[in-house]
């Protein structure tokens, strides 16, 4: 009873951390529905922000968080990516993940020590296992923006047939038809920036035309296609067919990827040799096995 | 919890305690803030593009999908059957995953070869189209009937829409969703916008812009045709020899015993795994180009929505 009595200020500590865990999670409104980030967001476009909440204004003046934002590069990886957190709300989730696996770890310690009497490794390691869970966070979400960003080139590269025939042939403006058209692809990446104003969480600058709106996007999101297109359309602009303009876009388009193919071809006739050989273990494990474990209990060795 | 208590010395109890708060304060309050610790892709989502996976392979070597659903469970099943026949305990697990996978990838070439060819006539029935419009006067909705009609083995199955009259936007959206290729989706989309305009229009529509376009798709799929089949030779080389090394030793009575034994499972594992593991490497070396897809009657919607 005495021990267990030892153990209550230990359980009590661990609470109140949680607790104020908890807390901070809420006041930043890590997890608000997407309904109420709507409502917000149409608020703030109307120009009737809110402020932003006590503990975010902290969590903003903090040197160590600041930096730390700036240095992974969270805003803008986040508005690639398409997630809807903010960098403190997206770095407090990754802490929180980070403690959740070392408490794990440590568990799992725990029952290895309960059995051996010892503790099977270091119970630092725990440490390292919380660290890996947070690089391996902010890597997925760098991967996440990576292949969003590769999407919506494709998307944009793929549409420029299409984009030609609108133009030209229904009158758009190139702006709406590549709107239009991202609605029809099979995955929101390049919707999420063109439609519905979604650039605007990174692009904050005034533009006047779409040239000028097109090349920021390009910029800011890492997409150099949209440069392209921007100045496609300012050939367009200055009497050029616009089929024809987007026509050769959509041809550059492929031809930079078929030598990008070309080239994978031919680097892969090298790559390929490593696993090729790498194969034969497999192999020679699968027949050296059998034979190994009869020598060596032939010899008495097994 | 008492038993532990009253089995273990003091530390332990401390460590176990504390970790057992902690995890289950943060287990609650992850329920509390609805927190949602799933990959972000919708579990729906992820399904499906499971399925269109499976689709477009059947789709590319002309299967209807119920053959293609009978043959897989075929060969899951005959998985199960190697594993009774030999005894080994292990290809109980390795055998259904190996009927699985391995049926998909032996066939994916033969589906994208098939897919290719396909792609390659249907560059040729879009001359035939701009040919009967440009020469014969024939109107689009004429002109595509005909080729529906005549659409040549390759292409019977993917132009047969077109040859049923009714709503010709219809009939090109359903073209393009049983290609699943992205050469006839595009066609199909340009079409899609194209149609309402004039003759003169699409005449020029495809001889400056499908053409072109099109054939350059088409190089850029060749290419990709050639890596994959680098990958799948290699690929098919080394799991032939693996698959004949291992039936020659399961045919052998002393190494049938070592890989019955303990021992034996442990070796078996850790080779499916390498050979796993460097197939993974391999695709990741050659990997080829992928598409957009179109939701092509979303674009149909959108196109009408504007008028038409």
């Amino acid at each position: 009873m005495a021990d267990l009595l030892q153990v209550v200020p230990f359980a009590l500590v661990a609470l109140l951390a949680v607790a104020i865990w908890a807390l901070g999670l809420s006041r930043l409104d890590v997890f608000t529905p997407d309904d109420v980030r709507a409502w917000r967001r149409l608020v703030a476009l109307r120009g009737y922000a809110t402020r932003a909440g006590r503990m975010e204004r902290v969590a903003a003046r903090v040197p160590l968080l600041r930096r730390l934002q700036e240095e992974l590069d969270l805003h803008r990886q986040l508005a690639i990516a398409g997630w809807s957190e903010t960098p403190s709300g997206f770095l407090l989730r990754a802490f929180f993940l980070s403690l959740l696996s070392m408490a794990v770890f440590l568990s799992l310690l725990a029952v290895g020590l309960i059995v051996n009497r010892d503790w099977p490794l270091p119970p630092a390691v725990a440490l390292l296992v919380a660290a890996l869970t947070f690089a391996l966070q902010v890597s997925w979400l760098r991967s996440r923006a990576r292949a969003r960003q590769q999407l919506s080139e494709r998307a944009l590269g793929d549409m420029m047939m299409l984009v030609a025939i609108m133009t030209d042939g229904r009158g758009l403006q190139v702006e709406d038809a590549v709107r239009i058209l991202s609605r029809c692809v099979d995955h929101p990446a390049l919707q999420a920036i063109v439609d519905a104003r979604g650039w605007q969480r990174l692009v904050h600058q005034p533009h006047h035309t779409t040239i000028e709106l097109y090349r920021r996007i390009g910029a800011e999101y890492g997409i150099p296609l949209f440069g392209v297109v921007a100045d496609a359309a300012a050939n367009a602009n200055v009497g050029m067919s616009e089929r024809e303009t987007y026509t050769r876009v959509a041809r550059a388009v492929y031809q930079n990827r078929l030598a990008d193919s070309r080239f994978q071809a031919a680097r892969a006739k090298t790559l390929v040799t490593v696993p090729v050989a790498m194969m034969l273990i497999p192999l020679l494990l699968l027949i050296g096995a059998p034979i190994f474990a009869t020598i060596s209990g032939g010899l008495g060795l097994g | 919890m008492t038993a532990l208590v009253l089995a273990a010395p003091l530390p332990i109890v401390l460590v176990v305690g504390v970790i057992v708060v902690l995890a289950s304060a943060c287990a609650a309050c992850a329920a509390i803030l609805d927190l949602d610790l799933r990959w972000r892709l919708p579990r729906r989502d992820r399904r499906v593009a499971l399925l269109e996976r499976e689709k477009d392979i059947a789709a590319g070597l002309g299967w209807p999908w119920p053959r293609w659903v009978a043959l897989r469970l075929s060969f899951i099943g005959l998985g199960l059957v190697v594993a009774w026949l030999t005894g080994v305990a292990l290809l109980w697990v390795i055998g259904p995953i190996a009927g699985a996978v391995g049926f998909r990838f032996a066939l994916a070439g033969r589906a994208a070869g098939r897919r290719l060819r396909m792609e390659r006539s249907f560059l040729g029935q879009l001359r035939n189209l701009r040919d009967r419009m440009a020469l014969s006067n024939q109107s689009l909705d004429t002109a595509l009937q005909e080729l529906g009609r005549n659409a040549g083995p390759d292409l019977g199955y993917v132009l047969a829409p077109l040859a049923r009259g009714g709503s010709t936007l219809a009939n090109v959206v359903e073209m393009g969703v049983r290609a699943r290729s992205p050469i006839v989706e595009q066609a199909a989309a340009v079409l899609i916008w194209a149609r309402s305009r004039s003759s003169d229009f699409l005449i020029q529509t495809i001889d400056t812009v499908l053409l072109p376009v099109g054939e350059a798709q088409l190089a850029i799929q060749e290419e990709s045709m050639v890596t994959l089949a680098q990958q799948r030779a290699v690929t098919f080389a080394m799991a032939t020899l693996i698959g004949a090394m291992l039936a020659t030793a399961l045919s052998i009575d002393s190494l049938r015993a070592y890989y019955q034994s303990l021992a034996g499972q442990v070796v078996l594992t850790v080779v499916v795994l390498l050979f796993a593991a460097l197939v993974v490497l391999l695709g990741m070396i050659v990997r080829p180009q992928s598409w957009t897809r179109w939701n092509l009657r979303r674009l149909a919607e959108e196109q009408e929505r504007l008028g038409g």
